[in-house]
C-alpha cells in the first residue's frame, strides 16, 4: 500500500515537473498581461462599475486560463508519452498503467492548482491596488473554478486516453467544456412541460452524463449573497465535483489497459 | 479511416448538441422564474452565448461597458440616444443587481431627455429588485421633487418625497448626511403646512432630531439636531 502511494506520488511529481519544464505556467505570462492590462483598461471603459468589472472578468478569464492550462498540460505530456512513446520507459518499471494514470491526474491537478492560486492572488492583488473590496464569496467563486478545472481534467484525461489521436480528443474536450456550462438548459428540457417523454428520458440520461458546471458557478453568488458563503451547496458541490472526476479517472484507466500503446 | 469517420461524426453530434442547448432559454426561464439574471432575445448572440456558459456578471459588465459608449458617442445624441433605453433593459434583465445602471440612466432619462416617465419606470424597476439600496429611493425622492415641486409647488410631492427619504434612512449604509436632509424636510414641510399639519411634520423633525442627538451616526449629526433642538427651545443646557 505504501509503496503503491509512493509510486502514485512520483508519477504525480514527475508529471508537474514535466510540466514546469515545458513551461506551462507560461500561461501565467499572458494572464497576468490580460490582466494588468484588462485592469487599466476597465477603469476607462466602465466608470461607476470599476470593481465588480475588474473581479467578474479576473474571474472569468482565471477559469478560460486555468482550462487552457488543463488542455495544454494533458496534451504536451499525452503527446510525449504516445506520440513519442516515452511511456514505455515508465512501463518497464514497476507501475501498473492505472497507478501511472492516476499520478499523471494528480501532478496535472497540482499544476493546475498552483496556476490558478498564482492567477487569483494577482486578481488579489490587483483589487488591492484598486481599492477593491472583495468580499467572502470571493471564496467560494475560487473554489468553484477549481472545482470545474478539476473535473475538466477527468474527462480531458478520458478523452485524450480513448480517443484514435490527441487532437480529436482535445477537441472533444473543448466541446465537453462548453456542454458542461449548458446541461442546465439541457435540465430545463426535462422538466418543460411540452416535452416528449422519449426526449425527456433520453436528455435525463445525458444529463446524468455530462458534466453540470452551474453546479460549481458561484461567481454570480457574489452579488446575491451579500458576501456569505452557502456551505451546504459548496459541500454538495465538491462532492459532485470530485465523484465525476473519479468516474472519469476510473473509465480512463480501463480503457488505457486494454489500449494498444 | 472508419475510427477518423466515426470520431468526426460524434465531435459534429456534439457541436450541434451544444448549439441546440444554446437555444433552450425560454425552458431555462421556466425552470428558474426567481432566478435573477435573465437574458433577453435582443442581446447579441456572442453575449447570449457567453452569459449562457456561465459568465453573465461578466457580460453584465461588458453591456454596461457598451452603454457607457453608447451614450459617450456624439451620434447618439442626434439620435435622443434611441437605442439607449434596449441597451439597459437587456443589461438590468441579465443583472437586476447592477445598481450604478438604474441611477445613470435614469439620471440621462431625467435631465437630458426630459423623459420623467422613463426615468420613474427604471427607479422603480431598480427598487423592485434591490429594495435595501438607499440610494435608489433618494433618486426617486429627488425626481418626483424635481418633477412636480417646482412647477406646481403641490405638498404632496414634497411629502412624498420626505418619505421616500425617510425609507432610505431606515435602510443599512445609508449616509449620515441623509439623516441631515431628512430633517430639513420636515422642517421645510411644517412650514409649508396647514396649521395641523404644521404640528404633525414639527413632531417628525423634533423626534428625529432627539433621535439624532440620542444616537448620532456622526458628530456632526449631533451638533446639527443640538442646534436646532436649542433653536426649538428644547434643549436648554
Amino acid at each position: 500500500m505504501r509503496a503503491s502511494a509512493e509510486k502514485l506520488l512520483a508519477v504525480a511529481g514527475n508529471t508537474f515537473k514535466e510540466c514546469v519544464r515545458h513551461r506551462i505556467l507560461n500561461v501565467l505570462l499572458i494572464f497576468a498581461a490580460a490582466m494588468i492590462g484588462g485592469s487599466f483598461l476597465i477603469r476607462e471603459l466602465a466608470p461607476g462599475a470599476e470593481d465588480r468589472a475588474l473581479i467578474d472578468t479576473g474571474l472569468a478569464l482565471t477559469e478560460l486560463f486555468g482550462f487552457l492550462t488543463v488542455v495544454l498540460s494533458l496534451f504536451i505530456t499525452s503527446y510525449e508519452e504516445f506520440e513519442m512513446r516515452n511511456i514505455w520507459i515508465t512501463l518497464t518499471k514497476p507501475v501498473s498503467r492505472r497507478l501511472f494514470l492516476a499520478g499523471k491526474f494528480l501532478g496535472i491537478c497540482l499544476t493546475v492548482t498552483i496556476n490558478t492560486l498564482l492567477m487569483l492572488l494577482l486578481l488579489l492583488a490587483l483589487a488591492g491596488i484598486n481599492l477593491t473590496t472583495v468580499n467572502l464569496s470571493f471564496i467560494a467563486a475560487s473554489l468553484g473554478i477549481l472545482l470545474t478545472l478539476y473535473v475538466s481534467v477527468g474527462f480531458t484525461m478520458l478523452f485524450m486516453v480513448a480517443s484514435t489521436n490527441l487532437t480529436t480528443g482535445t477537441l472533444f474536450a473543448v466541446l465537453f467544456y462548453l456542454i458542461g456550462h449548458l446541461t442546465q438548459n439541457l435540465k430545463a428540457i426535462i422538466s418543460g412541460q411540452k416535452t416528449a417523454e422519449a426526449v425527456k428520458f433520453t436528455a435525463t440520461v445525458f444529463y446524468y452524463i455530462l458534466p453540470d458546471f452551474a453546479a460549481f458557478n458561484f461567481r454570480e453568488q457574489l452579488y446575491l449573497s451579500a458576501g456569505s458563503i452557502h456551505y451546504p451547496l459548496l459541500f454538495k458541490a465538491s462532492a459532485y465535483g470530485l465523484l465525476y472526476a473519479l468516474i472519469c479517472l476510473l473509465i480512463a484507466g480501463f480503457a488505457f489497459s486494454k489500449k494498444e500503446l | 479511416m472508419k475510427k477518423t469517420l466515426i470520431s468526426l461524426i460524434a465531435l459534429a453530434a456534439l457541436a450541434l448538441f451544444a448549439l441546440y442547448l444554446v437555444r433552450a432559454d425560454k425552458e431555462y426561464g421556466a425552470l428558474h422564474p426567481n432566478y435573477p439574471f435573465k437574458e433577453t432575445s435582443s442581446m447579441p448572440y456572442y453575449a447570449h452565448a457567453f452569459s449562457f456558459m456561465g459568465f453573465r456578471a461578466a457580460v453584465a459588465d461588458f453591456l454596461w461597458m457598451d452603454i457607457v459608449q453608447y451614450i459617450g458617442d456624439p451620434e447618439s445624441s442626434k439620435t435622443k440616444y434611441k437605442e439607449l433605453y434596449a441597451k439597459t433593459d437587456n443589461l438590468i434583465s441579465l443583472d437586476p443587481k447592477f445598481t450604478y445602471s438604474y441611477l445613470s440612466v435614469s439620471g440621462i432619462y431625467m435631465f437630458e431627455l426630459k423623459d420623467s416617465e422613463r426615468a420613474l419606470g427604471l427607479i422603480d424597476r431598480g427598487i423592485e429588485k434591490n429594495p435595501d439600496y438607499w440610494v435608489l429611493q433618494l433618486y426617486r425622492a429627488a425626481y418626483v421633487y424635481q418633477m412636480n415641486f417646482n412647477v406646481s409647488n403641490k405638498l404632496s410631492d414634497l411629502e412624498s418625497a420626505a418619505l421616500r427619504i425617510e425609507k432610505a434612512v431606515g435602510l443599512k449604509e445609508h449616509p449620515p448626511m441623509l439623516e441631515r436632509t431628512l430633517g430639513s424636510f420636515y422642517l421645510k414641510l411644517s412650514e409649508l403646512s396647514s396649521q395641523e399639519r404644521k404640528k404633525y411634520w414639527m413632531g417628525k423633525a423634533i423626534r428625529h432630531w432627539a433621535k439624532m442627538y440620542e444616537f448620532p451616526s456622526e458628530e456632526l449629526n449631533r451638533k446639527y439636531a443640538e442646534d436646532h433642538l436649542r433653536k426649538f427651545g428644547l434643549l436648554n443646557n
